[in-house]
């Protein structure tokens, strides 16, 4: 079984979201451990919940939309990210949201979840440092599971 | 008659950026703007790059109907390559198409559509309690088992193209791979567990059942004939729907379009049960079907936010020039374009398809009544009663032939011009590209929510969903759920349609902070 997934999110080809497509593209360069997966899951919304099964933990990359709150451009990690969340979102940035509501309802056995991600201003400069972030959190929380 | 008014219409729960703006008269709607609100732009994306390209871009539009658009860029290139794919590649492409169809019809019926008779305007209705129940978004019963059993059955996708998501299986000539017997059988597990689920929680009769359904006299039968029927959510969608008056809303021009529910393999016995007419492409006024000839198609920029053109123009010799966004009430208010057959706006979709097809339910019902909301949405909600057997049958016959090929070679260079169109889950969808030396000089993208949701063309003529609206009572202007129906009955996908940039300049990712 893979132990965890990196499934990186967003549209390569639209301005503003372009944060973790950038993610994925770098760690394809890298050496992943063998039981990490790595995903291009682009904009596939609800059709990412197969691969939220028979993992460990699952780690998203994905654009974040801070309006300039403080620190918004530096990489940021989301632990169990809408846990309790009633609100439901169906514009552009709704689709992760949805995800991430619908997945306790039909995964049986839900993996650990975190949103990693930085404001699509912070720049491509970051996006190593981003993408290193990601594996430590699947590293991480595969070592602790 | 009131005052008139003119009234912007929230929409959320469609895909991508729709405005809809209104002028009510006297608590109806008298006219009707539609608005995409994104510029596209992956004509001009794929411009000059090398002609195979396009398959792998062109599934990046749209996050739904990925296999779709794979689909007819690959057939846009088996024509422009010359080469005719082999009979095991046809049922391959058509399974997968059909499973992502099938999946984006269950999705968008229970998660988009019927969640609207969960709203606070139906409270007073004996049927609000159960709506809530059983369609509420993330909380109702027949929602969470639509997110549970749609995950399941696109693993067949995934099987089919050896990946997922993302795969590009689909080249010209054929396909890349054939799955192995045990893996097709795998699928066939999976198709018919779903239309398990489907009979039993959907339908709540066995499919051979909701088949005999041939007119709008037998559907009151079929409904009245078991609680089985009627406690499906097809049941319920019939039952709320004529409760809510959707019956009598939505009616639009009775011209529709449909590019054919597959392509046949030259050797099948998959049955459609309407003599194969689903495969035939046409165009109907609802009692006479044409032949479709994709050289009547044609684009007008009148009121779009495009230069380039006036009147109309063939996708091949189209151009997409983006201008900035006109202020609100300008005579261009749309980054969709406006495609038209003959001149002319047409529907598609669902119901389309089943009019084309002949279907006797939804011909019979048009004919008699017109269409209207809850046509287009039972056609949609009941389509996969005929695509399930139809992907059974050919995953049957590739593991019946499954030494015959899945590919023809194609010639590495390719040069002239070629379109591949098919049925997206949401109406007739076309790509049409022009190579030369290797090289796209030319690609436009017809999606079925361009013919659905045009703004007016050059003559004025306004597009269907806006004709649509015409005339649908709106009884509270806070909450104007009513053209919520009829604007979400044709599926709008707007992803695709619009040729980015978000007037907040916000344009995709997780929003956090404050």
């Amino acid at each position: 079984m893979t132990r965890a997934r990196i499934i990186c999110i967003g549209n390569p080809y639209q301005p503003g979201d372009w944060v973790g497509p950038a993610v994925y593209a770098a760690l394809r360069r890298e050496a992943i451990d063998p039981d990490i997966g790595l995903i291009d899951g682009g904009l596939q919304g609800l059709n990412l919940l197969t691969l939220m099964e028979n993992v460990d933990n699952v780690v998203f990359a994905d654009t974040f939309i801070s309006d300039g709150a403080p620190g918004s451009g530096i990489p940021q990690v989301l632990r169990e990210p809408f846990a309790g969340d009633p609100r439901l979102s169906f514009d552009h940035a709704g689709g992760l949201a949805y995800l991430l509501q619908a997945a306790p309802l039909v995964v049986d056995r839900l993996p650990r979840i975190a949103v990693v991600g930085m404001d699509a201003g912070a720049g491509r400069h970051r996006v190593g440092e981003l993408a290193r972030l990601c594996l430590s959190v699947a590293r991480e929380r595969h070592h602790a599971a | 008659m009131g005052e008139r008014r003119i009234c912007e219409i929230p929409m959320n729960r469609v895909e991508g950026d729709l405005e809809i703006r209104v002028a009510i008269e006297g608590g109806r709607i008298v006219d009707a703007w539609s608005s995409g609100t994104l510029y596209r732009g992956f004509e001009n994306m794929l411009t000059g790059r090398a002609a195979l390209d396009a398959l792998v871009i062109t599934p990046r539009i749209c996050g739904i109907c990925t296999t779709t658009h794979l689909n007819s860029a690959a057939k846009c290139l088996d024509v422009i390559a010359g080469v005719v794919p082999p009979d095991n590649a046809i049922r391959l492409r058509n399974v997968a198409k059909l499973v992502e169809t099938v999946q984006s019809d269950l999705r968008q019926a229970i998660l988009m559509f019927m969640v609207d008779f969960a709203n606070p305007v139906y409270a007073p209705h004996p049927l609000y309690e159960t709506a809530c129940s059983r369609f509420a978004p993330l909380r109702g019963s027949s929602a969470i088992e639509t997110i549970r059993e749609t995950k399941r059955i696109i693993e067949i996708i995934a099987i089919i193209g050896g990946q997922w998501p993302h795969s590009s299986f689909m080249v010209p000539g054929g396909v890349t791979n054939l799955p192995r017997v045990g893996e097709l059988a795998t699928c066939r597990v999976l198709v018919q567990r779903f239309r398990q689920w489907y009979e039993r929680r959907v339908l709540g009769c066995a499919l051979e059942r909701w088949q005999a359904v041939d007119s709008v006299a037998a559907l009151d039968v079929w409904l009245a004939e078991s609680p089985a029927h009627a406690d499906g959510d097809l049941g319920w969608l019939v039952r709320l729907g004529r409760a809510c008056g959707l019956d009598a809303m939505g009616g639009g021009y009775r011209r529709f379009l449909s590019y054919g529910v597959a392509d046949l393999p030259l050797e099948t016995a998959a049955d459609d049960g309407l003599a194969g007419r689903s495969f035939v492409a046409g165009v109907s006024d609802g009692a006479t079907m044409s032949p479709l000839d994709q050289a009547r198609i044609g684009e007008s920029i009148g009121a779009s936010h495009f230069e380039g053109y006036e009147g109309l123009r063939h996708p091949f010799d189209g151009v997409t020039r983006p201008l900035p966004p006109e202020a609100p009430g300008g005579k261009r208010y749309s980054y969709a374009k406006a495609p038209r057959y003959d001149g002319e706006p047409a529907e598609t979709g669902p119901l389309a398809e089943a009019v084309v097809a002949g279907e006797p339910l939804f011909a019979g019902w048009v004919a008699g009544h017109g269409a209207n909301a809850l046509a287009r949405e039972v056609a949609r909600l009941a389509r996969p009663a005929r695509l399930l057997p139809l992907i059974d049958a050919w995953l049957a016959e590739l593991i019946e032939r499954h030494d015959a090929p899945f590919i023809v070679n194609a010639p590495k260079k390719i040069d002239g011009e070629g379109y591949g169109l098919v049925n997206a889950a949401r109406g007739a969808l076309g790509h049409w590209s022009r190579v030369q030396r290797g090289a796209i000089v030319g690609y436009q993208i017809v999606t079925p929510t361009a013919w659905n949701g045009s703004p007016r063309d050059d003559k004025g003529v306004r597009g269907p969903w806006e004709e649509a609206l015409i005339g649908v009572p709106i009884r509270d202007e806070g909450n104007p759920v009513e053209a919520g129906h009829v604007i979400r009955s044709f599926d709008p996908c707007l992803v695709c349609t619009v040729h980015a940039f978000d007037r907040r300049g916000r344009t995709g990712g997780l929003r956090i902070g404050a």
